[in-house]
């Protein structure tokens, strides 16, 4: 079963852009990940060394059903650091989701 | 492929007014003849799309994160009612468990009703194919 992680959440500064490094324990795999509507995510798995997304924008999607909106895939995962950057309007609140699998 | 109406599930709706944007608080039990607690929506409405889901709590457990974007339970009415909810957390036991609510607008500009719709079941696998289809 799925376990749904908020990795960052916060109002997006420095020009409207926000780095963030969040590290996995006890979770074997990762199904996923969404975030805000429109923002765009960067995300770097393997301690940086394999990127998954550059900058790729989520959009607010609402004629989407919310099952569908998260961007979903399969990777192992082993104490892993996960470091990403978000970007969008400045002063914009977001936040990113990882769902994880034991 | 399983079909939702072949399935046993309830669709509880868990109601408040909001009447300013300060946080609201929703209190409810569930109903006692389901186990499982499976998908949440949001009727749209009216809730603004910055509404924010401070917690959603059963059991004193968070089903959400906190300061969860009610964005992410939300959809236009070109969805299918089936397909409104979102699904992508561990499934929850309850059995007549209370379930709280923290809810706050922040772009509230007049009163109205709010409604949290929960999905409950007795079968998870089931329900779980229908859900992620």
């Amino acid at each position: 079963m799925y376990s749904l992680h908020k990795i960052y959440g916060g109002d997006l500064k420095n020009q409207g852009s926000e780095s963030f490094r969040f590290t996995v324990k006890d979770f074997k795999r990762v199904r996923g990940a969404f975030c805000s509507g429109g923002v765009n995510l960067s995300l770097n798995f393997d301690n940086g060394r394999n990127i998954m997304l550059h900058s790729f924008e989520f959009g607010k999607a609402m004629d989407c059903p919310p099952n569908k909106r998260p961007l979903i895939f399969d990777k192992n995962l082993d104490m892993e650091l996960i470091s990403g950057v978000v970007s969008g309007v400045m002063g914009q609140q977001t936040s990113v989701y990882l769902i994880l699998e034991k | 492929m399983t079909e939702l109406s072949k399935t046993s599930f309830i669709i509880q709706c868990i109601d408040k007014v909001i009447v300013n944007d300060k946080v609201h608080e929703l209190k409810e039990e569930l109903d006692k003849d389901y186990k499982y607690l499976v998908g949440i929506a949001i009727s749209n409405a009216n809730a603004g799309e910055n509404s924010v889901l401070e917690q959603v709590k059963v059991k004193g457990a968070d089903v959400l994160p906190e300061q969860f974007e009610a964005a992410n339970l939300m959809c236009s009415d070109s969805v299918a009612p089936n397909k409104r909810f979102f699904s992508w957390f561990k499934p929850i036991q309850v059995s007549g468990d209370e379930m709280i609510i923290r809810f706050r607008d922040p772009d509230w500009a007049a009163n109205y009703n709010l409604q949290v719709q929960v999905l409950l079941t007795n079968n998870l696998e089931e329900i779980v194919n229908v859900l992620f289809a």
